[in-house]
């Protein structure tokens, strides 16, 4: 089934909205629009066949331009639509929520569990896997062995986010809109920086997830910290899991905690439960954040699970959090 | 001399007519396992269409009129996972049969002697070596080194086993106690520090059909016919070792000798069915262990039937586990397997005299 | 001159043991005869068993030649000396789940020569084992519901069924009462009638060795001695020997002869080494 085919020149403003839309939080923040160019669209079927190359290595020629798109983890869900080509999808994941419109898509990955058969079902021309064993190497191999194109993805630092969003872009045939997308984000992230220039980094903790007397928290080195320096902290991390022992979390003693909603019911729990469940923790109440009252409720965990084009809602997020002054 | 024989002609095993209806009951079993695996699943193929693509495949027969997808999803997906469940099924229950007999132990299984551990060490330590060897005659390394793995192992348990003297069960026994706990000593190390990994080593280590493949199945399925056939060829070896090894001794068997040919066949079947499916439990000692209850001890017929039953029941198994969401199909075993044998256990116990 | 069964000529065996081997069988020379009913006694420890599982082909001796039916024993198979020899075990738990005839059908795996099938042959055999063992009766009843003594002549069966020439018997009387043990002694007494059958029975009573054996022999010190029996007198004072007791002889009012330990005024069987 074809999709209908859109004129390029009506897609822009559209595209337009849409991203300003997305970038815009309620309140003030610095708003980055994506102005619409003037340049004419350049007709997608030149771009085809096209060879790229995915996080794993891995290099695929696609022929045409892939009209029946799965996707097995939200955040290329999250990119697709973002390119605008959400209704090329025909397969999704069931843990995806953004935006609205793929709740009507099938999903072909239920309990985190890829089911082989509904993929093969969608019959799609592209299927877009998550790496570092989001979606079992096993799988990977299994669909790639039944003849379906499957390209990898795992970025794990801002500029492979962007580099990912312009190789779905090129896959796709929506290389333009690509390119937009990641110059708009680009733009929110220099806004930020521009915005906590400057600022004391205070020592801060990330509290992904908390259970038994073992925090995790960012990773050394990893995406989360480096989100976290950007936004203008100074971040607390874990060993390379992420895992923080408590006696290390007492001894570094953070002047800012930041609650992620792993750990948390925000349905059920009023933040400032939280912030007592928090409290009550062995040696926990004695930490400068917490006397101090620097514990700061239930932030998106779309910082650590969706690496894509809302990123960076999730760095402003946290930018404000760390430092709210800057941002009135 | 002595007087004649008795009027009444003497059975003398079980009689042809109850094997043929023990044994057609279970291929009838397997038959119908086997269909229903074809039909059902998640995406919805008719049966008309899913047998009529087995047909094309097969023979070449018949018009197409079926989306090349659900010809990819019966006979690319589905079949090779029901074939292999059947492979896998016969080969453990049939290695379960021959170890109860071996060990003289109705609760032994195959995995007593080694094979599970060595097998889990061999496949964790593939999972998580940074090495892509591609595939070899279609297996990955992490079936190779299942496989090698679990063989290894049973050799390692028998040589420690065996004394002057030969191999005395109970040493055999302690034996592969002692060298399946290092060895899941060491499983379990590997799954501390397998970090992102860890998801892929637990999926392993509960069993799955999912990653069955034709190539896969030629490599477990002779390797699990031959040791079958060369096993029912010894039958009588098998029911002589009921009557204890030295009056086995006694009637001409080479007690050692079958010791080391029995336990190596048996061994070959498990490892060739661990190494395509990783460690599925249950089967291997549930469905022996009931047939002999319901049929007999005569290996004649035990083995043929433990076969097609352990067939019939992992690919039931495995048609649950796709249904209830792609659950490995190790924890249906399990599901099915334990209250089972609980509730014969129990029935034993209030009817024991 | 009936043919020879078995012949032992100087065999000697002997067990590894902490201190090196230890020796149990010194120059053991036996000449066991076609239809021979052999008792074998000895105090524990004498060697007993060792000297059956030579006969039986089990055990190897360390020295000397051992002859089954004319032939060295080494030239025979497993399954050869299975044709021929058989041991009826003391008492053996049969494998549940099996009626008597197909127990008993075991006793006809030596002599399996197709792969699967069962041939008539066998099922003559085992017929007949049946009924020699006094157990036709017994047939379709599963194993788990034998009484003692059904079991004992079940046992009996299946050892009949392998049709040896030479039947070895280790302590069949130990677990049973009197009246099984008398049992056994005159079905065994019966056998030797029915069928071409020689035997040579470990025995640990004195009395039912000699109620059954023609002749008794004693181990004593690694040695065989002839101790008489049968037609000929008893050596008690050898029997006392090998025992390390004195042996006497009774008669009671019905004219029964016993054999009992006796005391030491009357006995003249002292040993001085």
């Amino acid at each position: 089934m074809a999709p209908h085919r859109v004129p390029r020149v009506l897609l822009l403003p559209v595209l337009a909205v849409f991203a300003a839309a997305c970038a815009a939080p309620a309140g003030a923040s610095p708003s980055a629009s994506v102005e619409p160019t003037a340049s004419p669209p350049a007709p997608s079927a030149v771009a085809f066949p096209v060879t790229v190359t995915d996080d794993d290595g891995r290099e695929l020629t696609i022929d045409a331009e892939p009209q029946r798109i799965v996707s097995l983890a939200p955040s290329n869900t999250e990119i697709v639509c973002a390119l605008d080509a959400c209704g090329r999808l025909v397969g999704v994941t069931d843990f995806d929520d953004h935006p609205p419109e793929v709740a009507d898509v099938d999903d072909v990955v239920i309990a985190a569990t890829v089911d082989v058969e509904l993929v093969v079902g969608a019959e799609p021309d592209l299927v877009l896997a998550a790496g570092n064993e989001l979606t079992p190497a096993a799988v990977i191999e299994q669909l790639e062995a039944l003849g379906l194109p499957v390209l990898v993805l795992y970025p794990e630092t801002l500029d492979e986010v962007y580099a990912d969003i312009e190789l779905i872009g090129t896959a796709i045939g929506q290389t333009p809109e690509a390119g937009e997308l990641v110059s708009g984000m680009q733009a929110r992230v220099e806004a930020v920086v521009e915005a906590v220039d400057g600022a004391d980094r205070p020592v801060t903790l990330y509290e992904v997830f908390h259970s038994e007397g073992t925090t995790y928290t960012a990773g050394e080195g990893s995406f989360l910290a480096s989100l976290l320096d950007l936004a203008g902290a100074m971040p607390l991390t874990g060993d390379a899991q992420g895992v923080l022992a408590a006696e290390d979390l007492v001894a570094a003693d953070p002047e800012l905690i930041l609650l992620g909603t792993a750990s948390y019911d925000p349905t059920l729990a009023e933040p400032a439960a939280a912030v007592e469940t928090v409290r009550s923790r062995a040696g926990w109440g004695e930490l400068r954040a917490v006397r101090e009252g620097a514990v700061v409720p239930y932030l998106d965990d779309i910082v650590t699970t969706r690496p894509g084009p809302r990123i960076v809602e999730g760095l402003e997020a946290l930018a404000r959090a760390i430092h709210p002054d800057r941002f009135e | 001399m002595s007087a004649t024989a008795a009027a009444r002609p003497l059975a003398l095993g079980p009689s042809l007519g109850r094997s043929t209806l023990v044994l057609g009951l279970g291929f009838t079993l397997v038959v119908a396992a086997g269909l229903a695996g074809v039909v059902l699943g998640t995406s919805g193929i008719g049966p008309g269409d899913a047998a009529a693509i087995i047909l094309h495949r097969l023979t070449g027969i018949g018009p197409v009129t079926w989306p090349a997808s659900s010809e990819t999803i019966v006979w690319e997906l589905r079949m090779p996972r029901i074939v292999a469940g059947m492979v896998v099924g016969a080969g453990l229950a049939c290695s379960g049969t021959v170890f109860q007999a071996l060990l003289r132990n109705p609760m032994a299984d195959p995995y007593l002697i080694g094979t599970a551990a060595g097998a889990s060490l061999g496949a964790v330590a593939a999972l998580l070596l940074p090495i892509a060897i591609g595939s070899w005659l279609g297996l990955g390394l992490v079936q190779l080194l299942a496989f090698g793995g679990g063989l290894l192992a049973v050799l390692v348990v028998f040589s420690i086993a065996r004394g002057h003297g030969g191999t005395p069960v109970v040493t055999l026994l302690l034996s592969g106690y002692a060298v399946s706990s290092l060895l899941a000593a060491g499983v379990a190390l590997l799954m501390f520090s397998s970090g992102d990994r860890l998801a892929a080593v637990v999926s392993w280590l509960l069993g799955s059909l999912s990653g069955a493949s034709w190539a896969r199945i030629g490599f477990a399925a002779p390797l699990i016919v031959v040791s079958f056939a060369l096993l029912l060829m010894r039958w009588r070896h098998l029911n002589a070792l009921l009557l204890g090894e030295a009056q086995a001794a006694h009637l001409g068997i080479d007690v050692e000798r079958e010791k080391r040919v029995l336990t190596g066949l048996a061994a070959l079947a498990t490892s060739a069915g661990v190494a395509i499916s990783g460690t599925i439990g249950f089967v291997g000692l549930v469905v022996p262990h009931v047939l002999r209850l319901a049929f007999g001890p005569d290996h004649r017929l035990l083995l043929p039937a433990s076969m097609l039953y352990g067939s019939a029941l992992l690919v039931v198994a495995d048609l649950g586990a796709r249904l209830a969401g792609g659950i490995p199909v190790g924890v249906v075993t399990a599901l099915i397997g334990a209250p089972f044998f609980l509730w014969l256990l129990r029935r034993s116990a209030l009817g024991a005299r | 001159m009936s043919e020879l069964v078995a012949r032992l000529e100087g065999v000697s065996a002997a067990y590894p043991g902490a201190n090196g081997h230890r020796p149990v069988l010194a120059g053991v020379n036996l000449a066991v005869g076609r239809g021979d009913v052999l008792a074998l006694l000895g105090a524990n420890g004498s060697g007993k068993t060792t000297l059956l599982g030579i006969l039986a082909g089990t055990i190897r001796p360390t020295g000397g030649r051992v002859e089954l039916l004319g032939r060295p024993i080494e030239r025979w198979s497993r399954a050869e000396i299975a044709r021929s020899v058989t041991v009826l075990p003391q008492s053996m738990e049969l494998p549940a789940g099996f009626r008597v005839a197909e127990v008993v059908a075991l006793g006809r795996i030596p002599h399996a020569r197709s792969l699967f099938a069962v041939e008539r042959e066998d099922e003559r055999a085992v017929a007949d084992a049946l009924a020699d063992a006094g157990a036709a009766d017994l047939a379709d009843r599963p194993v788990s519901e034998l009484s003692g003594g059904e079991r004992q002549r079940v046992l009996v069966a299946m050892a009949l069924a392998q049709e040896p020439r030479l039947l070895l018997l280790d302590e069949p009387t130990l677990h049973l009462d009197l009246a099984h043990q008398l049992a056994l002694v005159e079905l065994l007494t019966r056998l030797r009638r029915l069928r071409d059958l020689t035997v040579v029975a470990v025995l640990h009573d004195l009395n039912l060795a000699h109620r059954l054996a023609d002749r008794i022999v004693l181990l004593h010190l690694g040695q065989l001695l002839d101790a008489g029996g049968g037609r000929r007198p008893l050596d008690l004072a050898l029997a006392g020997r090998a025992f390390g007791v004195p042996i006497a002889e009774a008669h009671t009012a019905d004219g029964s002869r016993v054999l009992a330990v006796g005391h030491d005024g009357r006995a003249s069987a002292r040993d001085q080494e």
